[in-house]
This record gives C-alpha cells, sequence and structure tokens, in this order.
C-alpha cells in the first residue's frame, strides 16, 4: 500500500502539486489522468523521493518514508519507469537490468529468469547499447529493469508516449500481468485512454495539483465523461 | 635513433604521471561536475609522505602503499567536510577546493619548511633499452602506472562499483531512484580520485623537487589531459595524456620549457575547438 497525506511539492518557492493525498490499494492499478503540465510527473517523483514534499507525508505499507532518499525507498520495494523511460543510453540492454538489481533486498546480483522469459525481444539484445533501442524496446527494458528489483509497487510515468499501438497493447497485457500474477500495486500516470480502460481499477483525474474527481470505470467507458472531466 | 628512443621513453614517464593525476580528476570531474583545484595538493601529499616513511626508515614500495591510503582518507574527509555541501554549487566549490589547495600548500610548508624534502629512488641503477641506457626506476615507474590505469580500466568496465559508476555519470536521478546510493559511490569516487593523485605523487617524487608547491604544475596539466581526452573514461584520459605529455617532451627539446608549456596550452585550445566533446567521444 500506497499513501500519500496531504503533500505538497515543487521546484522553487510556488508549489506545483499542493495537498495531495492518494492511497494505492494493495492489488489497485491506480490511473492518475490529468492535461499536461498539471503535476503528475511532479506527484510521482515525490512518492519516490526524488522529490521532498514541503510538507505532507509519504508512507509505503505504512512506514513512513517521506525523509528517505530515493534509493532507500526502492529498496523499500518501490520501482519506478520514469516519463521518457530513463535507459542508460551507454550501458547495454544487459547492464541496464543489472542497474535494475540494485533495489532488491536480497542483493543477489543475477538478473531473474523469469523476467528475462518474459521479455524476448530483450535477451536477443542482451549486449545492445540501450540508446539503439527503438522506443518501444527501451519502454520495454524499462519494465523489465523495474521489474529486476522484485518489487511490490510499480509507478509508471505515461509510458505509451511515442509508441506504437501494437506495444501500447503488449504494455496493457504486461501491466495486468504484473497485477495478478506478480500482485503489484501500480500506480499508472496515462494519457492513452485505451492503456488506462484496459488496465485502470481505479482512475482520479488530476488538475492543476490537485485530485479534482475520481472516474468509475464504468464512466471511463463513456468518452463524453472522460473529457467533461478533464475539461477538454 | 637513440635520441629518438630517450626522447620516446621520456615523454612517457611524464605521460604515465599525467594518467595517473588525469584520471583522478577525470573521475571526480566526469561523475560529479566537481572541478577540483585541490587535486594537485593530493600529489604533493603523496610526494611528502615518501619524505616522510623513508625519514622513518621505511621503504619507497612501503611509502606506496600508504600513500595512496592517507590520500584516500584525507579525500574522504574532504568530500564528507566540504565537497559534498556544494555538489549543485559548481563556483562555490572551485572557491572552496582553491582554498584548500592553499591551506594544504601553506601548512606542509609551515610543517616541513620550503626547502625540498629529501625523498630516494628505489632504484638507482639502469637498464639497456633497445641499444641505451635508461634509468630503471623510471622503466619500473612506466610500467607500474600503465598497470594501474589498466586496472582503472578493468574496474570500471567490469566490476559492480564500475557499472555503478557509469550509471550515475549518466543520469543520477535515474540510477537513486533504481536503488544506488549515490552519496555512497561519490565519496568513495572522490577517495579513489585522490588515492590516484597520491599514487602518482610517490612515483613522481624521485625525479622532482619535493615541496608544498609542486602540485600545481600538475593541476594544470592533468586539467588539458581531460579537457583534450574528454572527461568521463580511461581512453579519454590516456588519450589525453598522450597529447599533452607528448607534445610537451617534445617541444622541450626545441624550445624552452616555458615557451613548450605555453604552446602545450596553446595545442590544446585549437584540439577543443576542432572536437569539443575531446579526443574520446564518450
Ligand atoms: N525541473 C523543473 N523545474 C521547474 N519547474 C518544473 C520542473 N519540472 C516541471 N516543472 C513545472 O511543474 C509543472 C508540472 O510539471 P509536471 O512535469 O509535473 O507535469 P505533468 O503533469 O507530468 O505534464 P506532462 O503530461 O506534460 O508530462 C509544470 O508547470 C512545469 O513547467
Ligand atoms: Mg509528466
Amino acid at each position: 500500500m500506497l499513501e500519500a497525506r496531504e503533500i505538497s511539492a515543487g521546484y522553487g518557492i510556488v508549489p506545483v502539486i499542493r495537498n495531495i493525498s492518494l492511497t494505492v490499494d494493495n492489488g489497485d492499478i491506480l490511473v492518475l489522468l490529468g492535461r499536461n503540465g498539471v503535476g503528475k510527473t511532479t506527484l510521482l517523483k515525490s512518492l519516490i523521493g526524488l522529490l521532498k514534499p514541503s510538507s505532507g507525508k509519504i508512507l509505503i505499507d505504512g512506514l513512513d518514508v517521506t525523509e528517505w532518499a530515493p534509493s532507500r525507498i526502492a529498496k523499500a520495494g518501490v520501482a519506478y519507469v520514469p516519463q521518457g523511460r530513463g535507459i542508460f543510453p551507454k550501458l547495454t540492454v544487459e547492464e541496464n537490468l543489472r542497474v535494475g538489481l540494485r533495489g532488491r533486498k536480497d542483493r543477489s546480483s543475477t538478473i531473474p529468469d523469469d523476467v528475462l522469459a518474459m521479455f524476448p525481444i530483450l535477451k536477443e539484445r542482451m549486449n545492445q547499447l540501450g540508446g539503439t533501442l527503438s522506443g518501444g524496446q527501451q519502454q520495454i527494458l524499462a519494465l523489465a529493469r523495474a521489474l529486476c528489483s522484485d518489487p511490490s509497487h510499480l509507478l509508471l510515468d505515461e509510458p505509451s508516449e511515442g509508441i506504437q499501438p501494437s506495444i501500447i497493447r503488449q504494455i496493457s497485457e504486461l501491466l495486468q500481468t504484473f497485477s495478478h500474477e506478480l500482485d503489484l500495486t501500480i500506480l499508472l500516470v496515462e494519457q492513452n485512454l485505451e492503456l488506462v480502460r484496459t488496465t485502470a481499477t481505479r482512475c482520479f483525474v488530476m488538475e492543476k495539483g490537485c485530485l479534482s474527481r475520481e472516474l468509475t470505470t464504468d464512466e471511463l467507458e463513456d468518452d463524453q465523461k472522460v473529457f467533461e472531466a478533464l475539461a477538454l | 635513433m637513440g635520441a629518438v628512443i630517450t626522447i620516446s621513453l621520456n615523454a612517457m614517464t611524464l605521460i604515465s604521471i599525467l594518467m595517473l593525476v588525469g584520471l583522478g580528476l577525470a573521475i571526480i570531474y566526469g561523475l560529479m561536475g566537481v572541478i577540483n583545484l585541490s587535486h594537485g595538493d593530493f600529489v604533493t601529499i603523496g610526494a611528502f609522505c615518501l619524505a616522510i616513511i623513508q625519514g622513518l626508515g621505511g621503504s619507497f614500495w612501503l611509502a606506496l602503499l600508504i600513500a595512496p591510503l592517507i590520500g584516500a582518507l584525507l579525500g574522504f574527509l574532504t568530500e564528507q567536510a566540504i565537497i559534498r555541501f556544494l555538489y549543485a554549487r559548481p563556483l562555490a566549490t572551485i572557491m572552496a577546493t582553491w582554498g584548500l589547495s592553499l591551506i594544504i600548500q601553506q601548512s606542509l610548508q609551515l610543517i616541513f619548511g620550503a626547502a625540498p624534502q629529501k625523498v630516494f629512488s628505489p632504484l638507482t641503477t639502469s637498464i639497456n633499452l633497445l641499444g641505451v641506457n635508461y634509468p630503471s626506476y623510471r622503466v619500473v615507474m612506466v610500467a607500474l602506472s600503465i598497470a594501474i590505469i589498466v586496472m582503472a580500466f578493468v574496474i570500471i568496465r567490469k566490476t559492480k562499483f564500475g557499472l555503478d559508476l557509469r550509471t550515475i555519470i549518466q543520469d543520477r536521478d535515474m540510477a537513486e531512484a533504481l536503488g544506488i546510493d549515490t552519496k555512497f559511490v561519490y565519496s568513495i569516487a572522490f577517495s579513489l580520485g585522490t588515492a590516484l593523485a597520491a599514487i602518482a605523487g610517490v612515483l613522481l617524487a624521485p625525479l622532482t623537487a619535493v615541496i608544498a608547491q609542486m602540485g600545481i604544475n600538475y593541476l594544470a596539466k592533468s586539467f588539458f589531459v581531460v579537457i583534450v581526452g574528454g572527461a568521463g573514461s580511461v581512453p579519454g584520459v590516456v588519450a589525453g595524456s598522450l597529447f599533452v605529455g607528448g607534445t610537451e617532451t617534445l617541444l622541450n627539446y626545441i624550445v624552452p620549457t616555458t615557451l613548450s608549456q605555453a604552446l602545450v596550452l596553446v595545442f590544446a585550445i585549437i584540439l577543443v575547438r576542432v572536437r569539443p566533446s575531446g579526443l574520446v567521444r564518450t
């Protein structure tokens, strides 16, 4: 369970997100919808410790991690797939995956076989540099790397951005597998409605630094309701 | 023929010292973006370690083991006490490390005086290389430096710590978010850099006057090395050292030393104009 209690955060004096409270329950795929620039990435960065909130608390399974360094939060089981994927371009695919192992509690230094089995396209390219992969392949690598830390929570920032529909469908299937078979608790920031509809168990809309409302899965199916909520 | 070999061997002597000093500087700059103006003084500290240890009756080889430990320890303390608070402020780092440099130089001078310290070369023989008699010590020094550089290369390419370093150089936030304790890696890397400088100091000491200001000369040259070679990679440091050390040694045979040093600077500037990312692109 991942919990934000009235957190505010930003880059200068003026906070970008204000008093956001949010709970991602175990087993949920909670989706955050919101237009460009409302602070979705800012919220995720605060949750994983890259941005220290100016007020409020962050809890993982009830443990207060607000003051923790991101590396410590990672080791507590929170994996992060950032907007833009965050692949290290000059490391090979294998090295990118190895870096993913740094978040493991058991300090194991072997890439788990079941992760490799889940991503056959990576297995063929272990020695290729991360920067030479296509956008879709990089996204798959980012997902695989996140799994290498054997996390309990997964935070994803617009994994569909700039990616072709067939890979988006693959990502959708993967997220459902992560949730159902690996028991991952997932927080997904996303704008692609297809991906949102096929994965969300809950959905919140974000507007100018605050959560404005919740959309039920039924409301999500209705284009009109979604556009209204997003004020498009 | 004999002259060519002598010049090459002399060049190799300078190049190998520059590689060691430059590598430490390149790690610190490439990884943390810290311009460490006190780096040369860790070379001095290494040389003074040799003087002290030999003064107490210890051997050169003992000093070669102890000096890097002292260099690492002092580097670690410097990082913990000063550098770590200034990472986001390059100008402040430059000022602080410059201040530290002055403090180290003045303290050494106060304690040990201005006269050169006595140090002894561990080998006084010479060996015959391709028909040229050359001091054995210099040959050993070059060999040791190459061995250390190769070791550093292997560490950076093949070990867990090396992977952490390469990861952080590319994207510190992402490295941290994946579970790498980047603060810890920074302090270890900084210590490693100062340890390398101290080793260079020991190796260099028998060939030069060991005084409190000896580091300045090597600081400037190793900055050229890093700028010319490209920061953040071992091959870059090797290429930069070959360029700076080779050019300077060669010019020294043709023009006065001061002029040759100025010319190296001019060449370095031209080279950086032509290849802004350095000789070796990373
Ligand atoms: N590093 C930064 N420094 C200063 N301001 C920033 C920084 N990053 C983001 N901002 C500002 O914070 C606000 C929210 O940005 P954020 O990236 O969180 O939005 P977002 O909802 O993720 O948008 P998008 O959908 O485009 O990714 C924007 O106004 C942005 O300009
Ligand atoms: Mg964003």
